[in-house]
């Protein structure tokens, strides 16, 4: 809600500094958005003196003007006569190029062949309440070019505060008055509505038929009422608050809206026959709306959502609480006006809105709940005043007051030792009762009843009152403490300890964290990704790029690739701990999954031996991981996977339970964003392995008796896999091999083709004794005897 | 037959050990010498089958060449002066090493936070992002007609087709990390004192510009007990700021709205750039807005099965993208999630 100070500053007494004003909002708490203080942001607006005058062809209502707006400069303005202007008048001048507080950015506008280089500005226009004409007039040519915050003198800031669903009283200045009195003990003025003295018009009955829906509706008739223009004052102060004059009729409506935050309509009296009738739109029935728009009950839907209506005797003239109807609302030969205030239910009026897609300023009020006693009436007198004052009301009929069942004060207890023991501080009852009774409760003595103004509707429990005593005191109140209460040992899951483990791993190793985009698009083949359930989107995605939650972590690690290597990067190492999703049965699942990228030279800085990364770097990582969780060891078996190249996918089997993927990533995906290099990628579930994984280890007792070391070197088919080989040698071996390592692999020149050498270097150890040379060569000959009969390898050296 | 490998091993602990040119000269007669080690092996040649002669020859020859090299490169570093100049070890050159990892700025935000939590009490858990509509709204005081629905600009999961949900079963992804609070408490069974953490992402849809993300990461903490007050709220807070943004760190309660809490502050912390003198951070006003806060509603604590008669409670929900942009003043949103890394090396 935008607020002019001067405009609140009618409804408080003494006056109040601006600043003084400024920091009590927040202490209500009322956020401020933005505090447009005029004095200082005006200050580009200057005065100009109206030199020459004439109309702009074409047009009755516009004037082209001849404005000097510094010594000799003379600019052309065009402007329209919403305020009558005189030659020789000095007034605010915006030139093209000034941003007004309001958010307005004044430029050149054409008319037709005239260009208008700047705007001459109304007080409204320059978010200023008007004292006098609604133009600020100025006589003394010396103030010729000035800033009018020289010229005059501008006390005045418009204030974006932002007013939270709980708090609709204060969607109007008079509450927003009423909360920044009791913080700045000031007193609260109430506008004066004096009562009309002259009753010749009839009442218009009013029948309620949707009681659950519309608590109390009031209306009355004032006659007589000539539509015209607002007075300045009134108009400038609905500009400021952000709203366009329309009549003094509608602008009455809105104004008092502002005021006391209840929403009102006027009806041209001679469209509404016989009476008001509040209930909801029956089947087949149509209305127009002030904004041109239709809205029609169709036959057929269900009457349960059938919005209300505000009808006459016939048919329905307005969509209750959200908007009028064109045909019954305000016009040029408007005489008699039928005011209504009205009480609706808050869901009502929301779930209409939201279905029909219609909102207002009304129904944002009503939908977060109003007064139906005190600000309804203080609104429905002062409109009816206003509109003998200011639209020429004549006469008035009675008014007609529909309240089957009037709302009561809410009332609760609260003891001040509540207050105390909720807020942690010493509270005592006098300051409890002095809180309270300044935000218009009333306690008693003992504090074992507190009724509540039925304006704030937020006010459901007790607690809401503990905030409001806590709110008056000021929250500086509520100092630090410890709690005595007995305290508990803090930690953290299996999972998260291992998600660290993880990731002190690999940024132990070189790889950085990123930190990617769980929404990836749906179009485009699906790469990379090991989850067999179905994909779960998005049904309002911001947009297509970001419309399905992701299946893998790869292709954002990639895409991190790419971005890193169009800004000169040439060795990517990242990393991602994050979820992936999918939806295997009825109920999504969520997994945490770890996600290694690896591609470009094996170190960075390297001016000797520089080498590139293969695929074994990253299985060297991942074993490294691995082995950071205490996994289990991990096989590796061929796979394929799209996005991966063929041939250089494996699948990681920890426990016999695939647990993830690595391999090369395809070239050509690769080449087509100019990455050259070759590129790996992992992808591994990290649940799996906290399940199967050591908690704590258990000493094994330290080796005590001296190794003894073997080499062995041997052809073997090309195509049997090491892991065969190595599991045959232990096999083999017996308890007796400690260890068994690969220590080199050699094909090509000498070599038959269809073979490979294989080299492995073994330790052998005995817990209780020192092996001997011949016990030792005895294993490594069943070793040799067991890989020639399985594999037909052939020994070369041991 | 002696390994050849636990041989190599062995000889170059010794030239590694020598300290002298003498020493070193020795060891080289101990196993390249006439007589030495590895060139008795090459004479034990004759003794093998002819087609493990070659092989066998060659693994020597590769272990005599090895420790050669050897034997030369300890020789330039004991060997004071022995050499010229343009063959001395230069030590200005760079070494050769991978730049060091480093985890996002974002995990080491969360960790910092998780880390004085755990040491306050609290512990560590994580919930789902995909959200049912009663988690993260109902259970939180947050109706389908609640007017607070509209702060929160919500994602819904496309229904799977022929399943009908219950409007509160409806999935969305989680608004705030808030939603953790129901699932907690029901897990408890009633049972208090609860001292719980979460953190993860959050979805909002919101249009991306410097200071707003689809996405972000918060941080939420709830602690009910029998009597816990407002003030415990503050303490918790301050003992947090102090480890997050040094022990200087102020904070400053300012009234606020949240479905699940009342009273509900809003909190700043003392400007860490300006040290409340004013600066472009902070607006000039010494203070930036950091978390919000509250004691827990009655009816949260009803629905989690507790009862508000007899437990109090407090929470707080804090941005882990803004309180990391903070420590790090980084001004643009976007920076978090580019992963540049000229970006992420500086963390």
């Amino acid at each position: 809600m935008i607020v002019n100070t001067e405009w609140l500053l009618d409804y408080l007494t003494p006056r109040c500094a601006l600043a003084d004003l400024l920091t009590a909002l927040p202490r209500v708490g009322l956020d401020i958005e933005a505090a447009h203080v005029l004095e200082r942001e005006l200050a580009p607006v200057r005065v100009g003196f109206i030199r020459a005058k004439r109309p702009l062809a074409g047009t009755s209502d516009k004037f082209v003007c001849d404005v000097e707006v510094a010594k000799g400069d003379v600019r052309q303005i065009v402007c329209a006569s919403a305020h009558p202007i005189e030659v020789g008048w000095g007034v605010p001048v915006a030139l093209a190029g000034t941003d007004l507080p309001n958010g307005e950015s004044i430029g050149e506008a054409s008319f037709g062949d005239v260009v208008s280089k700047g705007m001459i500005c109304l007080d409204g226009e320059l978010g200023l309440s008007a004292k006098g004409t609604g133009l600020q007039v100025f006589k003394d040519e010396a103030l010729l070019g000035k800033s009018i915050t020289e010229a005059t003198k501008i006390d005045e800031a418009l204030v974006h505060v932002k007013v939270y669903p709980n708090r609709p009283d204060c969607l109007g200045l008079i509450g927003i008055a009423r909360e920044l009195a009791a913080m700045l003990d000031l007193k609260l003025v109430l506008p004066s509505a004096p009562a009309p003295t002259v009753y010749t018009k009839d009442s218009v009955p009013v029948e309620i038929q949707a009681p659950s829906l519309c608590t109390r509706y009031t209306c009355q008739v004032v006659g007589g009422v000539r539509i015209g223009k607002s007075q300045p004052w009134m108009a400038s102060r609905l500009m400021a608050a952000g709203l366009r004059p329309i009549n003094n009729v509608v602008d009455i409506t809105n104004f008092v809206m502002l005021e006391w935050g209840q929403p009102l309509h006027a009806f041209d009296l001679k469209r509404v026959r016989e009476k008001i009738v509040v209930r909801k739109f029956a089947a087949g029935e149509t209305l127009r709306l002030l904004d041109g728009r239709s809205i029609e009950q169709k036959t057929g839907e269900s009457d349960e959502y059938a919005p209300l209506a505000i009808a006459d005797a016939h048919a329905p003239m307005a969509l209750a609480g959200i908007m009028g109807g064109e045909s019954s609302g305000i016009s040029e030969t408007t005489s008699d006006v039928l005011l209504e205030a009205a009480h609706f239910e808050p869901t009502g009026i929301r779930l209409s809105g939201r279905r029909l897609g219609v909102s207002s300023d009304s129904s944002y009020r009503f939908e977060r709940g109003t007064d139906p006693n005190e600000s309804l009436e203080g609104a429905q007198a002062r409109a009816i005043a206003l509109l003998f004052s200011e639209a020429g009301g004549q006469s008035a009929g009675p008014l007609t007051d529909a309240y089957p069942s009037p709302a009561k004060r809410a009332v609760f207890a609260l003891p001040a030792e509540r207050v105390s023991s909720y807020l942690g501080i010493h509270v005592t009852r006098e300051q409890v009762i002095s809180s309270l009774t300044k935000l218009g409760c009333n306690c008693s003595d003992d504090l074992s009843r507190v009724d509540v103004p039925t304006r704030r509707v937020d006010v459901n429990d007790a607690v809401v009152l503990i905030e409001d005593v806590a709110r008056v005191l000021g929250y500086e109140a509520i100092t630090p403490a410890a709690s005595p209460e007995t305290p508990t040992a803090g930690g953290t899951t299996a999972l998260d300890q291992a998600r660290q483990a993880v990731r002190a791993s690999l940024t132990g190793s070189g790889f950085l964290e990123i930190r990617g985009v769980p929404l990836e698009p749906v179009e485009g083949a699906e790469m990379f990704s090991q989850l067999a359930g179905a994909s779960i989107t998005l049904a309002n995605p911001l947009n297509a790029d970001l419309s399905r939650l992701r299946r893998s972590l790869v292709p954002f690690l990639v895409k991190t690739a790419v971005y890193n290597a169009s800004r000169r990067a040439v060795n990517f190492r990242y990393f991602e701990i994050d979820k992936v999703f999918s939806r295997p049965a009825k109920d999504p699942e969520e997994r945490w999954a770890l996600g290694i990228l690896l591609g470009g030279a094996l170190n960075d800085a390297d001016w000797s031996t520089r080498r590139e990364c293969d695929f074994f770097d990253l299985k060297g990582a991942v074993e490294s991981a691995l082995e950071s969780l205490r996994a289990p060891k991990a096989t590796f078996v061929p796979t394929s996977l799209d996005g991966y190249a063929e041939g250089t996918a494996a699948q990681i089997v920890v426990n016999g339970a695939v647990i993830g993927v690595l391999g090369q990533v395809k070239a050509e995906m690769l080449a087509a964003e100019r990455i050259y290099q070759p590129v790996f990628a992992a992808e591994l579930f990290i649940e799996p392995l906290v399940a199967g994984s050591r908690v704590s280890a258990t000493f094994v007792a330290l080796p005590r008796f001296p190794a003894v070391f073997r080499d062995l070197s041997f052809l073997a088919n090309r195509d049997t896999p090491y892991a065969a080989l190595e599991t045959a040698i232990r096999e083999a071996a017996g308890a007796q091999l400690e260890s068994v390592d690969c220590m080199d692999v050699f094909a090509g020149k000498g070599i038959d083709p269809a073979k490979r050498s294989i080299a492995v270097s073994m330790v052998f150890r005995a817990a209780d004794r020192t092996l001997s040379s011949e016990e030792v060569n005895a294993t490594v000959d069943q070793i040799i005897e067991r890989l020639g009969k399985e594999f037909s390898a052939e020994l070369r050296s041991r | 037959m002696q390994s050849i490998s636990e041989l190599v091993e062995r000889a170059l602990a010794q030239i590694n050990a020598a300290a002298t040119p003498a020493a070193l000269d020795q060891v080289r007669v101990q196993y390249l010498g006439k007589a030495g080690e590895l060139t008795s092996q090459l004479k034990s040649l004759g003794s093998l089958p002819a087609e493990e002669r070659k092989a066998f020859g060659q693994s020597v020859n590769a272990a005599k060449a090895q420790l050669e090299e050897a034997l030369n490169e300890r020789k330039s570093v004991v060997g004071q002066g022995a050499k010229p100049a343009s063959a001395m070890l230069d030590v200005t050159l760079p070494g050769r090493r991978r730049l060091a990892g480093r985890p996002h700025p974002m995990t080491v935000t969360a960790e910092t936070m998780k880390r004085i939590l755990m040491g306050l009490g609290f512990t560590y858990e994580d919930f789902p992002d995909i959200e049912t509509e009663y988690f993260n709204f109902d259970a939180l005081n947050t109706p389908p007609w609640h007017p607070a629905r509209d702060m929160h600009d919500t994602f819904y999961i496309t229904p799977t087709d022929g399943e009908h949900r219950l409007q509160t079963e409806a999935e969305l992804m989680r608004t705030h990390t808030t939603a953790f609070q129901g699932r907690v408490m029901r897990a408890r069974n009633g049972q208090v004192p609860i001292r719980a953490m979460t953190t993860g992402r959050c979805y909002r849809k919101d249009d991306i510009d410097a200071s707003h993300f689809p996405i972000f990461q918060q941080l939420d903490v709830f602690a009910v007990g029998t009597n816990l007050t407002m003030s415990d709220l503050r303490w918790t807070l301050t003992e947090l700021a102090k480890g997050l943004f040094g022990g200087e760190a102020k904070l400053r309660f300012r009234p606020s709205y949240f479905p699940f809490t009342t009273p509900s502050a809003e909190v700043d912390v003392s400007c860490i750039i300006c040290k409340q003198k004013g600066c472009s951070l902070c607006s000039r006003t010494g203070w930036i807005e950091v978390l919000g806060s509250g004691m827990m509603r009655p009816e949260v604590l009803k629905m989690g099965g507790l009862d508000p008669a007899k437990h109090q409670g407090f929470a707080f929900g804090i941005g882990v993208d803004r309180i990391t942009m903070l420590r790090h003043q980084i001004n643009d949103i976007r920076h978090l999630y580019q992963n540049e890394e000229a970006f992420l090396r500086q963390f």
